[in-house]
């Protein structure tokens, strides 16, 4: 497949090769983000009418998973939180490293399931207020770790965004990449990992290197990447692209990648990954019907009342029992055909990228969905804000435009299932061909027969009437 | 810049709802089917003044219905007056879920207030 690099691309290129690209592209994002806040706090308390629900919880993550689907990560790349964490940079140096014991993605991980739990407990789709709390909180996160930590702490190890970016991207068509790899082995300054310095004053970093240590010429895939572009900037030799690949095909190769090491030994990664694909199907099961007499059952199982600990358990069981059983099960097939006696945790750990696929199916199907149906309604939640203000720019609301009706975004969901089903079967391939090229047949059809259950329970969920509620066992 | 400064103080300071006027009101909500489903319901809203106990006859009122989920389409409908002070509005619940409805209404004196109430409501059968 010959590549296209866009950094060469006339208009689109020239705007990315420059160096305050990152920043022209913050800007409008951060004031959007502040306008979403005030409005989150200030506005109406109804979550259709109010800027920070309807754009956060319809539009932002629509836009954001089709955007890693049809070019890569552009929401770190223009990710607002790091506007104020830049300004705060350039008068405060952080000293301090990221503690080693904790460069893992173990601590996002447990963020980005706090993220999940925090959403279905406290309604954040329907409180415009925690909401504007939220990104509040991804700004002040941002600022506190890197103000603490140097390089990209906050990005790399902290940020539960960034993990389900870096996870989706996986399957991006765009990756950042040297162009030719003798230009680099002939390069002695190592400036895309250690900064460009002044000519005359070797101390001063005119541009820094990557912060989140991805050395481009051992740098494989999408996997931590920011697309900041920071590489791009600094390389003397202009001998970084941000060329197309074949999506997902960094799944089921397993070389040793700078700055994130092997897939295959990264138990913290293969777990992001499964609650990257165990938690969509959890995301999207909240929306559904079913979910209230599970809860409801589950609520008089336990003899309480209180959603907090119905909520876990649910959690407990779909995000960990679940995986654990079907994955170990899977992986126990798999070691029967291959006629080894190895552990079964490595050979989980090596096969469950390939479920990353069939989750971002489901994630994309279901934030496509709320973008689709609900395309049109920032127009009247706008003008509205306005009118409020007492600014009738825009003329008064318009609350006939929604969107596509759901009829019609159906098939794109199920091409989106469809879709992720077609990538997990071939990486689960792949993988098989990889670990047993004898028997890669035998034990690709265990995996093959999870993505198969995993894709019946999305097209389950799919076919289950919506009920958006934001209330407990009908409370 | 200075404009954008002047938006930014604005949406700071206005956009807290509008006064009631009409604190003495009492309003009563119904929704025909009850409990409510998706798809056509009526809804029932009695307006007693809660100083004499008299209905409050006259008003205009206008129901608009939103889910608790941003991005859903919002129903409006426009009350009649069925019985002295009582209104009735038909609307349709587009999907089950939560849903706010909220009465704007205009008293004979001129007086205007605004209520919301909460309702759930289940899959159609």
């Amino acid at each position: 497949m010959s590549e296209t690099d866009l950094l060469r691309w006339p208009v689109v290129g020239r705007f990315l090769r420059w160096r305050h690209a990152r920043t022209a592209m913050q800007i409008p994002m951060f004031a959007l983000a502040v306008v979403m806040i005030l409005h989150g706090l200030l506005g109406p308390q109804l979550a259709p009418k109010n800027l920070a629900t309807l754009l956060t919880w319809v539009h932002f993550r629509g836009l954001l998973v089709l955007a890693l689907l049809v070019a890569g990560n552009l929401f770190c790349m223009a990710c607002p939180f790091m506007l104020p964490r830049e300004i705060a940079r350039r008068f405060l140096k952080p000293v301090r490293h990221w503690p080693s014991r904790l460069r893992t993605k173990w601590l996002s991980l447990g963020l980005f399931v706090l993220v999940l739990f925090a959403y279905e407990l406290f309604d954040l789709w329907s409180s415009p207020w925690w909401t504007a709390c939220l990104i509040l909180t991804y700004f002040a996160g941002a600022l506190v770790v890197d103000g603490l930590f140097t390089k990209a702490s906050f990005c790399k190890w902290v940020c539960p965004i960034g993990q389900f970016n870096f996870v989706a991207a996986t399957l991006s068509p765009l990756e950042v990449k040297v162009r030719d790899a003798d230009v680099c082995a002939r390069c002695e300054t190592l400036d895309c990992i250690a900064g460009a310095r002044h000519p005359e004053n070797d101390a001063i970093v005119i541009q820094r290197g990557c912060e989140l240590a991805l050395f481009q010429p051992q740098k494989k895939g999408n996997m931590d990447c920011t697309f900041c572009l920071d590489c791009v900037h600094a390389c003397p030799h202009e001998n970084i692209a941000l060329e197309t690949r074949l999506p997902g095909s960094e799944l089921w190769a397993d070389p040793r990648r700078a700055g994130v090491g092997f897939f295959s030994k990264r138990k913290d990664l293969a777990a992001l990954g499964l609650v990257f694909t165990f938690g969509a199907l959890l995301n999207a099961f909240g929306m559904v019907s079913p979910v209230y007499a599970v809860q409801s059952w589950l609520a008089g199982w336990m003899g309480t009342t209180r959603e907090a600990p119905v909520l876990g358990v649910l959690f407990l069981m779909i995000l960990v029992v679940e995986p654990a059983l079907l994955l170990g099960l899977a992986a126990w097939l798999t070691r029967r055909s291959a006629g080894t006696h190895e552990p079964l945790l490595p050979l989980i750990t090596r096969f469950s990228y390939a479920l990353i696929p069939l989750g971002f199916g489901v994630w994309l199907a279901h934030y496509s969905f709320h973008l689709f149906t609900g395309l049109l309604t920032f127009v009247p939640v706008t003008q509205n804000a306005l009118v409020d203000l007492g600014l009738p720019w825009l003329g008064t609301p318009d609350w006939s435009l929604s969107g596509l009706a759901p009829g019609l975004v159906n098939p794109l969901e199920l091409g989106f299932l469809g879709l992720g089903l077609l990538g997990s079967l071939l990486v689960s391939y792949r993988i098989a061909e990889r670990e047993y090229p004898a028997r890669a047949l035998q034990t690709f059809l265990p995996w093959a027969g999870l993505c198969l259950l995993l894709w019946t329970a999305a097209m389950w969920l799919l076919a289950q009437p919506m009920e958006m509620r934001a209330t407990f066992l009908g409370g | 810049m200075k404009r954008a400064g002047l938006l930014l103080a604005c949406l700071a300071a206005g956009c807290s709802p509008a006064a009631d006027s009409a604190a003495t009101v009492a309003l009563d909500w119904t929704v025909t089917p009850s409990p409510p489903a998706a798809g056509p319901v009526t809804v029932s809203l009695t307006l007693t003044d809660t100083q004499s106990g008299r209905p409050l006859s006259g008003a205009e009122v206008r129901i608009e219905g939103d889910m608790s989920h941003p991005g859903m389409k919002p129903v409006f409908g426009t009350a009649r007056e069925a019985a002295p002070g009582r209104y009735e509005a038909p609307l349709t619940f587009t999907m089950a879920g939560d849903w706010v409805l909220v009465a704007n209404a205009r008293l004979r004196d001129g007086r205007t207030f605004q209520r919301q109430a909460s309702f759930r409501v289940r899959p159609s059968a």
